[in-house]
C-alpha cells in the first residue's frame, strides 16, 4: 500500500484533463484571474491607502481654544492638566503664532504678523480621545474643560468622527459584498463546469466505482484539475494588478504632490500575495471536490 | 472456556434469499429469487435475453439494491452497506459486465491497472498486477501499450476479464463476456475462467449459453422471466 499513489494517479488524470481539454482550461483561467482580479484590485488600492485614510479617520478630537489672555506658561499648564483627564490620549498644541502664519500664507495677504500689530488668533490644544469612545464620554469631557479659568471654548468633531466612520463602514461593506458576489459567482461557475466535465466521463466514473475505487479517489482529480484552475488564475490576476501598479505608480504619485496628500501605490506585501494563491488554490480544492461529488452520486 | 469449533459448512459467498426487484416501480426484473453460491463454485446464469441474468450480476456488485428479500455478499448485507463501505466490498469482486467499460483514453495496461491503484497499491506494483493478470488471460505483454479500442473485440474481452482479476477477488462476475465472441473465442474464455475456479476463485457467469458448450463441472441457474428455475 503507498500513500502516495491516490495523489500521484489524481494528479496525473488532472494533468491529462488539461490537455485533454486545453482551451476550455484556458478560458477557465482566464475568466476566474479576471474575476478575481477585480476585488484583489479594490483591496490593494485601500491597503495602499490606508495612510491616507488614517489622515481624514483620525480618532475623535475635541478643540479647546485658549483664552488670548493666557501666558504660554499658562498654556502649558492646560496642556498637562487636559492630558491628565481620563479618556484623553494625547494633546497637541497649535499655537497662535504659527496658526496667524498659516492663516496669512493660505488668505494670500502680503503682510506679516509684525505689521498686524497683536495677533488676534488664540492658542488651541487639540485633544485627541482614547478609542473606542462614546458621544456621552466625549461631551463630559467637553463640559469640563469648558469650565475650566483661561478656556474661551470648546468645540468637538464628533459628528464628522460618525460620518467619516459610518461612510468607512459602508465602503467596506460594498467592497465585502461585491468580494463575496465575486467569489460566490466564482465558485458556482466553476463547480457547474466540474460537475458538467465529470458529466462528461460517465464512463470512467462508473469503471472507477466498479473497481471499488472511493468517492475520494474518484474526486481528487477533479479537485486538483479546480485548484490548479485557480492558483493559474491568482497568479494571473496577482501579475495583472502588479502590473497595473506599476503602470500607475509615477502618474499617482504626481499628483499626490500635487495635492499634498501622502498618497503612494505601492506593491502588495508578499506574505498577501501568498496567502491570496493559498485562498484560491483551497477554493479551487474545494469546488472541485463539491461539483465532481454531485456528478458520483448513486451507487 | 470452550475453544470455539469452526462451522461444520462455512457461509455461502453469495446468498438471495426472497429477491425481487423492480424497475420503474413496477416492471419486475427478478422475482422470488432464492439461491446460493459457494466459495469455489462456478455458478452459471442461463436464460434468454431480459430474463434477470444481469440484475443478478449487478445486485451481486451492489450497483442496485433490491426491492425486497435480502442480498448477502461476503456476509455483508448489500442493501444495508454504506456508500463508505461499499468500494471495499467491490475490491473483493471482480467484474465484467456487458458493455466492458474499458477506458480507450489510457493503454491496455493503465485500464488493468486501475483496480489495483484505486485498492492503493504503490504505481510499480499496480503495473506488475496487471502485466501477470494480461499473461494470466493470455494476452501478449506488448498489448499492454496499446488503447483498448485498437483490439478486436475477443482481446478486449480478455483485457476487461484480466482488469477483473488484478485485485486478486474471492469472486469473479462475468455478464455476458462471450456475447460478442465466436465459438472458438468462447471457448477459450471458458476456459480461462475454469482455470480461475480450479485455483479457488469463485465464478460466477451469465450467458445465453449459445456461444460455446457450457462447462461440464458448473452447476446452472436458469432464469426465465426474473425467476430462478433450476
Amino acid at each position: 500500500m503507498s500513500a502516495l499513489t491516490p495523489q500521484r494517479y489524481a494528479l496525473g488524470r488532472a494533468v491529462a484533463m488539461v490537455r485533454d481539454r486545453p482551451l476550455a482550461f484556458l478560458l477557465g483561467v482566464a475568466l476566474a484571474a479576471i474575476a478575481l482580479a477585480l476585488p484583489l484590485a479594490i483591496a490593494s488600492v485601500l491597503w495602499a491607502a490606508r495612510p491616507a485614510l488614517a489622515l481624514i479617520q483620525p480618532a475623535p478630537e475635541i478643540s479647546v481654544f485658549v483664552s488670548t489672555r493666557a501666558a504660554p506658561r499658562d498654556v502649558d499648564a492646560l496642556k498637562g492638566r487636559l492630558e491628565a483627564v481620563p479618556g484623553v490620549a494625547g494633546v497637541t498644541v497649535q499655537p497662535k503664532d504659527a496658526a496667524l502664519a498659516q492663516l496669512i500664507k493660505r488668505s494670500g495677504f502680503v503682510t506679516t504678523p509684525a505689521e498686524l500689530g497683536a495677533n488676534p488668533l488664540p492658542d488651541v490644544l487639540i485633544a485627541r480621545l482614547e478609542l473606542p469612545t462614546s458621544e456621552q464620554s466625549l461631551d463630559a469631557v467637553t463640559t469640563t474643560v469648558k469650565g475650566w479659568p483661561l478656556v474661551d471654548s470648546v468645540r468637538s468633531d464628533l459628528d464628522w468622527y460618525r460620518k467619516v466612520r459610518g461612510l468607512g463602514r459602508v465602503g467596506l461593506t460594498a467592497v465585502t459584498v461585491f468580494g463575496g458576489l465575486v467569489i460566490l459567482l466564482l465558485t458556482l461557475i466553476l463547480a457547474g463546469t466540474v460537475r458538467l466535465h465529470a458529466g462528461t466521463r460517465a464512463d470512467e466514473l462508473a469503471v472507477l466505482k466498479l473497481v471499488g475505487a472511493t468517492p475520494s479517489f474518484i474526486v481528487r482529480p477533479y479537485a486538483y484539475s479546480a485548484a490548479l484552475t485557480l492558483a493559474l488564475a491568482s497568479v494571473l490576476a496577482i501579475t495583472a494588478v502588479l502590473a497595473a501598479h506599476a503602470a500607475l505608480r509615477a502618474p499617482i504619485a504626481n499628483l499626490a504632490v500635487l495635492y499634498g496628500a501622502p498618497f503612494t501605490l505601492p506593491n502588495p506585501e508578499t506574505l498577501h500575495l501568498l496567502a491570496v494563491v493559498a485562498g484560491a488554490v483551497f477554493l479551487g480544492w474545494a469546488i472541485g471536490v463539491a461539483g465532481a461529488r454531485a456528478a458520483i452520486s448513486g451507487r | 472456556m470452550t475453544p470455539a469449533t469452526p462451522p461444520a459448512h462455512p457461509p455461502p459467498l453469495v446468498s438471495f434469499d426472497r429477491v425481487a426487484k423492480l424497475y420503474d416501480g413496477d416492471r419486475a426484473a427478478l422475482t422470488d429469487a432464492t439461491f446460493t453460491l459457494n466459495r469455489g463454485e462456478f455458478v452459471l446464469l442461463t436464460g434468454p435475453s431480459g430474463a434477470g441474468k444481469s440484475t443478478v450480476v449487478r445486485l451481486v456488485c451492489g450497483l442496485e439494491v433490491p426491492t425486497s428479500g435480502q442480498v448477502m455478499v461476503a456476509g455483508e448485507d448489500i442493501a444495508r452497506m454504506s456508500m463508505r463501505a461499499l468500494p471495499f466490498l467491490r475490491r473483493s469482486l471482480g467484474v465484467v459486465l456487458q458493455n466492458l467499460m474499458l477506458l480507450n483514453d489510457r493503454s491496455v495496461l493503465d485500464n488493468v491497472a486501475l483496480p489495483a491503484l484505486a485498492a492503493g497499491l504503490s504505481h510499480a506494483e499496480a503495473r506488475q498486477r496487471a502485466q501477470a493478470a494480461l499473461a494470466r488471460v493470455a494476452l501478449p505483454p506488448d498489448v499492454g501499450r496499446v488503447r483498448p479500442d485498437a483490439l478486436s473485440g475477443g482481446e478486449q474481452q480478455r483485457v476487461a476479464l484480466a482488469r477483473a482479476i488484478v485485485n486478486r477477488p474471492a469472486l469473479v462476475l462475468a455478464d455476458e463476456p462471450t456475447a460478442h465472441l465466436d465459438e472458438t473465442g468462447a471457448l477459450h474464455l471458458l476456459q480461462l475462467l475454469e482455470q480461475f475456479v480450479v485455483a479457488g476463485v469463485t465464478v460466477m457467469m451469465a450467458t445465453h449459453g449459445e456461444a460455446a458448450p457450457l462447462p461440464a463441472r458448473a452447476r446452472v441457474l436458469h432464469v426465465e422471466s426474473g425467476r430462478i428455475l433450476r
